[in-house]
């Protein structure tokens, strides 16, 4: 390829220009699965007691894909100004094995993303929910966590079980075990408490009066965040690939032109 | 003075009852008057124990005084949060409202315990003369109310189904840049190692061109960029030494 030629400075150009938005996006991949993996709805006990918490490997895998695509940008930027085939052909080997990484991110987070039914958290807070059986460390850890996140929704998000106060009904559970079900129809975390955290009135919501439990599900709470965030680090990881993979081809046809 | 009672009658009782207590039916009655009773002058006495909960024979749940109907309150008030301990109370009889009278041995009086699941159960309220003992005035039965079934968590299938569209999306579209990124970049290197076999004779070619056109290129003082070949930079050696020396 003959140097200095306009047609070849354009094509350089136009590589590095690439090679930037693929830094800067590689920085924003990094922030986006931080704030996901930071889990500021404090939501992570939930999907970790179902063993379902590949959605958090592919953040992780994202911030690590981000940094690295960002250093690699630059590596490129160098390596197509000087023209050197060495530090090029070093760029497609370390971008093969990062783009790999990606797409094992992206195609994580959409799998996972159809896995976040309401039957999966009540199955889960049905079984574990105020479990006190002492069968080992790990599941006595996972019950407390998952009672104290479940107990903290209810409370604070005014919100009852995953599809409402039926699910301690129609399903036998771990908290229907330790509680009967005269007094503890469904945990008093349900009732309408009054500024003080006390409920407004007791036996109105044992009975289910209307206005003094809460009669929505906790589920759309849960699956949402869980689901924006998925789906972000699903599609944005898919956008990135998909220009890395024309930026790619580009580097590839200047490499092949480059002469020793 | 007459006290009331309610009669519950359980049909057709599940026999596997593994001690899952389902929620009390909630009996609600402007009539007040209820007790238990077999058509005959004299209320149905028998307790939860001695029916087996009903099984057998009508047994007594509850009783309580006659209210006083003059001053009820609204029942639309129940809302309100100073109200609704005293509407609840002057309205609502709890079937299965005691959860531990079964459990204690000293217990003396009437036992209300929770209800079996998947049960039906009939309700009456009688209207008893507590001087007399006999029965003043009954209900009829009411229509069967069956409790829930319960099920195990372990029967929630945890499948989420079908797929989502995104998830093929992304996954059979992935799969194929992958493949093409790969093809590319073997295409590239057979490319270049091939135009880089053929260069190699264009370059011997072309530096025995260049030996001959020394003089030549010297005078144009043609520009020479970082990026002209090595091997020809280096059969040059001799033009740029000559250079620095002018």
């Amino acid at each position: 390829m003959a140097k200095g030629d306009s047609s070849v400075r354009c094509f350089q150009g136009l590589l590095i220009f690439g090679n930037v938005i693929i830094g800067m996006c590689g920085i924003a991949l990094t922030a986006e699965c931080i704030f996901f993996v930071s889990d500021q709805h404090s939501l992570y006990p939930l999907l970790e007691a179902t063993d379902n918490d590949d959605i958090y490997g592919a953040a992780w895998i994202g911030i690590f894909v981000g940094i690295c695509l960002f250093c690699l940008s630059v590596l490129g930027i160098v390596g197509i100004m000087k023209s050197s085939r060495k530090i090029l052909l070093v760029y497609f080997i370390l971008m093969f094995i990062v783009y790999a990484f990606e797409v094992a991110s992206s195609i994580t987070a959409a799998v996972q993303r159809d896995f976040f039914t309401t039957n999966l958290f009540l199955r889960q807070m049905l079984e574990r929910y105020q479990n006190k059986s002492q069968s080992n460390n790990d599941d006595i850890w996972k019950n407390r966590e998952v009672t104290k996140t479940w107990d903290r929704l209810m409370l604070l998000e005014k919100c009852c079980g995953v599809n409402g106060p039926s699910d301690w009904q129609k399903y036998k559970s771990a908290f229907r075990d330790v509680n009967n079900d005269a007094d503890y129809p469904w945990p008093h975390q349900c009732c309408v408490m009054d500024t003080l955290y006390k409920p407004l009135n007791l036996d109105a919501c044992k009975l289910g009066v209307s206005g003094y439990y809460h009669s929505k599900g906790c589920y759309e709470l849960i699956s949402g965040p869980m689901n924006r965030h998925a789906w972000g680090v699903a599609w944005f990881g898919f956008a990135i690939l998909c220009w890395t993979f024309c930026v790619l081809l580009g580097t590839m046809f200047y490499w092949s032109r480059i002469e020793y | 003075m007459l006290p009331e009672v309610a009669a519950v009658h359980a049909e057709g009782a599940d026999p596997n009852t593994n001690g899952d207590f389902p929620l009390g039916s909630c009996l609600s009655g402007s009539v007040r008057q209820a007790v238990v009773q077999d058509n005959r002058s004299f209320p149905i006495n028998s307790t939860f124990q001695e029916t087996a909960g009903g099984q057998r024979a009508p047994y007594k749940a509850a009783s309580f005084l006659l209210p006083q109907c003059a001053d009820l309150p609204d029942l639309n008030e129940a809302g309100d949060v100073s109200k609704a301990a005293e509407i609840l109370q002057a309205y609502l009889v709890r079937v299965g409202d005691d959860g531990y009278c079964l459990l204690d041995p000293n217990f003396k009086g009437t036992c209300n315990p929770p209800l079996t699941r998947a049960t039906a159960y009939r309700f009456k309220y009688v209207l008893v003369n507590t001087s007399s003992g006999f029965v003043e005035d009954q209900t009829l039965w009411s229509q069967p109310i069956r409790t829930n079934q319960i099920s195990p968590p372990s029967d929630i299938d945890l499948w989420p189904g079908r797929r989502s569209g995104a998830m093929i999306v992304i996954t059979s579209i992935l799969s194929t840049l992958v493949f093409f990124l790969l093809v590319g970049f073997a295409a590239a290197a057979i490319f270049s190692f091939a135009s880089m076999g053929s260069s190699d004779l264009e370059m011997q070619h072309e530096s025995q061109i260049s030996q001959e056109a020394v003089p030549k290129a010297q005078g144009a003082q043609e520009p020479s960029y970082a990026s002209v070949n090595r091997r020809q930079s280096l059969d040059r050696a001799e033009v740029y030494t000559s250079k620095l020396q002018d």
